[in-house]
């Protein structure tokens, strides 16, 4: 509802002081004797008024930082704006609370001197009244400081916890001088004790005066009415001379007594005085034409002035001539107790302060030493002397300081291994302690079975690696073997690639050598073909040599015996044709053959030349592959003996990784040994 | 010249043809000349005969006869001789055989065996058509081959 601390203050305080403007009013006047008159109530409610609006406004002064910090976001809350926030919430209390004492005597202070500037015939005050209003004022001082500065301090509470809980988010540091709560309540103490005690001495000073005022009163109409009564008696006995000596009487007793006849004092003394007070005179005068008899009693004035008729023509006046004052027993009274309160109370507040915050100290000191020492076994128990919050705080700390020492118990056994620690207590500590423990002793479980399967792991490892380095070996023999025969391959795919070399060479030689007998047989048979035409052109003359020789043979038939001759010679040359003819047939027939064989020759040659074509090809591919296989078998030689370094490398690789394996097997076991120092509860076993 | 078949002289001169399907003779008076073979059409005797000319290829001559005012190309087929043949060594070809085989004259001995047919020119002009008969120059018949 209020929702700004400077509204909630202001609410507070004024409340609280509207609650006591009343009657410190009431009873300022009552202090005043001013009675039921309204003028001075009136003054002082519209200055007490015009008090809180003062103090109002200081207040929004002061708690001003504090009002922009709270409207600023959460974000933006600088460092700065929070130390600005928090410097004015420290410092307020006790400015606060001496102005807050200031206002009120303001407030008295210019009601008093409003009051007394109405004037005597109004408000008549005696001259005490300032000594009294002093002393009022310095008890309003005490009496609001009283309640201001602990209200202040009680109001600001929640808001500096706010800035301290923001600086320690922050982690900076809050501008706050070191304060003492001995003095604080010394403070609230001498005013808690001068307040109320300078209230009641400015009261009873006030009261003194009163109650002077009153004895003199009472002891001027007292006068007046002897003096008249003993002027009775002794007109009827001794005459003037009685009256003198009745006069003397009373002068010894420090009373100006005198005879008012027809208006004239009848003493000297009496004379001066009316004389020199002449509304008195006129008081006396006119009082004493009407009355029988009458009082002028005023507290401000010195004089009090009785008077009382005798008989008609006679009226004894009394006058006392005592200023009004309290006893200087209660003034003397008054000092001692003031002086004996502003010792007394700060012995007393000193006392309490310390009652206070001697335990509190204590808890200081043990907090500071769990913080910057953490030796808990030295600290022992904080002493509780007493069942009220404090002692209740202190076994708090106790429960607390138990609890840090079983969780230091139980972290010193940790240490050591033993994980069977228990720790008792409900909260958060004990469980997340508990929780750890718990989840300690399940990690240490993992890591010893972890351990031992390491382990197990280590040895299968360095077994493997044994076999692995052992097969990598024989399989960096078997390189160097391959790697030679490689060689050796390649050597021989060297010879092989010479020889094919000249079996390409003789191939392409006979290539050359099948082409060259083609062309010799073709030339040949070309020959052949030559003797045919020309054995033709034979056979055909021995064909017609023989029909020429048939002819003549015919004709030599026709002519008879004449013919005989001729027949013979015909015969002859028909033989001889025949002859030649059947020659002619045998070298035809052997030409024919020369021909045959020399084509079967070409295509003998035909083949051979294919042969030999394909011979070179083959011989060519030969080389070729031959070269390549060489050059493979360089490249793969070569391989070889990168794969026998790499094998070589591995063997060293596997000797190293068995290496490894041993020290991890050392490793695991050492690791197992050392989880073995940790002793689990039973049941975890 | 010109010689009757049916006559049985007393030496006659042959000329005998032998070729690898049979041997014929014609009296060698009838032949005026031989002449190589050409693509003037000719006589294939053999065929004449009934002889069926042999795939096997031979020597081809040419026989020109002149008969009756005529010229006959007789085709030869083989080697060709010329032969006397006494009066013993022809035998006239017996009747049978005589309708069967008009244009032999003769059956001549060969070592004692008759062997070799002669065939009569004159019958060879009449079983073309007879003397009168004037055959063209060039005459062309469906048996009359070319060398």
């Amino acid at each position: 509802m209020l929702k700004t601390l400077t509204l909630r203050s202001i609410v507070t305080y004024a409340v609280l002081d509207l609650l006591f403007a009343p009657f410190v009013i009431l009873a300022f006047t009552q202090l005043l004797g001013t009675g039921g008159s309204t003028d001075p109530m009136l003054t002082l409610a519209l200055l007490t008024a015009a008090k809180v609006a003062a103090w109002a406004t200081y207040l929004s002064y002061e708690l001003s930082p504090w009002e922009r910090f709270a409207r600023t976001a959460v974000k933006g809350r600088s460092a700065e704006l929070t130390q600005a926030a928090d410097r004015c919430l420290q410092t307020l209390p006790l400015r606060f609370g001496i102005f807050y004492g200031f206002t009120w005597i303001a407030t008295y202070a210019i009601g008093f001197m409003l009051v007394k500037g109405y004037g005597p015939e109004r408000m008549p005050l005696p001259p005490q009244a300032d000594n009294a209003v002093g002393i009022l004022c310095a008890a309003v001082f005490f009496g609001g400081f009283a309640f201001a500065y602990p209200l202040a301090s009680t109001l600001t509470a929640d808001a500096a916890s706010e800035c301290s809980a923001l600086a320690r988010a922050g982690r900076y540091s809050l501008d706050r001088r070191p304060s003492s709560l001995q003095l604080r309540i010394a403070a609230v103490a001498i005013s808690l004790g001068l307040g109320p005690m300078l209230w009641m001495v400015a009261l009873g000073y006030i009261k003194q005066v009163e109650s002077s005022h009153s004895q003199r009163v009472t002891q001027t109409a007292l006068a007046s009415s002897e003096l008249a009564l003993a002027l009775e008696t002794v007109d009827r006995a001794r005459g003037d001379a009685g009256t003198d000596a009745v006069l003397a009487g009373f002068q010894k007793r420090n009373i100006e007594a005198f005879v008012l006849s027809a208006g004239k004092p009848s003493t000297e003394a009496g004379s001066r005085l009316l004389s020199a007070d002449p509304d008195l005179q006129a008081w006396l005068q006119a009082e004493a034409a009407h009355g029988a008899s009458g009082l002028r009693a005023r507290i401000d004035l010195p004089r009090v002035v009785g008077f009382h008729r005798v008989d008609v023509e006679r009226v004894a006046v009394a006058v006392v001539n005592t200023p009004v004052s309290a006893s200087s027993s209660f003034v003397w009274s008054s000092i001692v107790f003031t002086i004996l309160v502003c010792v007394w109370a700060p012995v007393c507040a000193y006392a309490l302060g310390r009652a206070v915050s001697r335990p509190i100290g204590k808890l200081t000191a043990i907090s500071q030493r769990i913080v910057e020492q953490g030796d808990l076994k030295e600290i022992g128990t904080v002493p509780v002397a007493t069942n009220d919050e404090i002692g209740v705080l202190t076994e708090r700390v106790n429960d607390v300081l138990d609890l840090m020492r079983d969780v230091s118990v139980a972290a010193h056994a940790i240490a050591k291994g033993d994980l069977r620690a228990v720790v008792d207590g409900t909260g958060e500590l004990p469980d997340s302690f508990r929780g750890m423990l718990e989840s300690l002793r399940g990690m240490v479980l993992q890591i010893r079975e972890t351990a031992v399967d390491l382990a197990s792991a280590a040895a299968e490892i360095f077994a493997a690696s044994q076999e692995q380095e052992a097969a990598a070996a024989s399989q960096s023999s078997a390189m160097v073997e391959i790697s030679r025969t490689m060689d050796s391959l390649s050597e021989s795919a060297a010879h092989v690639s010479d020889a094919v070399q000249g079996v390409l060479g003789n191939a392409e030689r006979t290539l050359h050598n099948t082409d060259d007998m083609v062309r010799r047989i073709g030339e040949l048979t070309g020959h052949a073909n030559r003797i045919g035409e020309i054995l033709e052109v034979i056979r055909d003359i021995a064909d017609r040599s023989d029909l020429l020789a048939l002819n003549g043979s015919l004709e030599a038939s026709h002519a008879g015996e004449g013919g005989r001759g001729f027949a013979l010679v015909a015969s002859e040359m028909r033989r001889l044709a025949e002859r030649v003819t059947a020659s002619v047939s045998d070298v035809k027939k052997l030409v024919s053959d020369i021909r045959d064989s020399g084509s079967s020759t070409v295509m003998a040659t035909e083949e051979s030349k294919k042969l030999a074509e394909g011979t070179t090809d083959a011989a060519r591919q030969i080389t070729f592959v031959t070269q390549q296989q060489r050059s493979g078998t360089e490249q793969v030689s070569q391989s070889i003996k990168g794969i026998a370094d790499v094998v070589s490398q591995a063997v060293s690789a596997t000797s190293q990784t068995r290496t490894s394996a041993q020290g991890l097997k050392t490793q695991a076991d050492r690791l197992s040994a050392l989880v073995k120092r940790f002793e689990l509860t039973p049941e975890v076993h | 010249m010109s010689a009757s078949a049916e006559a049985r002289p007393q030496a006659t001169a042959l000329l005998t043809i032998r070729g690898a399907s049979g041997a014929w003779a014609v009296p060698s008076s009838a032949v005026s000349s031989i002449e190589p073979c050409s693509d003037a059409p000719c006589i294939d005797v053999l065929t004449r005969l009934g002889i069926t000319a042999s795939a096997v290829p031979e020597a081809a001559r040419v026989l020109v006869l002149h008969v009756a005012g005529r010229e006959l190309r007789l085709l030869a087929r083989g080697a060709l001789a010329l032969n006397e043949a006494g009066p013993d060594s022809l035998l006239p070809l017996p009747r049978a055989l005589a309708l069967s085989a008009p244009l032999v004259s003769h059956v001549a001995l060969v070592d004692g065996k008759p062997s070799i047919f002669v065939v009569s020119p004159e019958r060879l002009l009449l079983a073309l058509g007879g003397p009168s008969s004037v055959p063209p120059p060039f005459e062309t018949l469906p048996e009359a081959p070319s060398c």
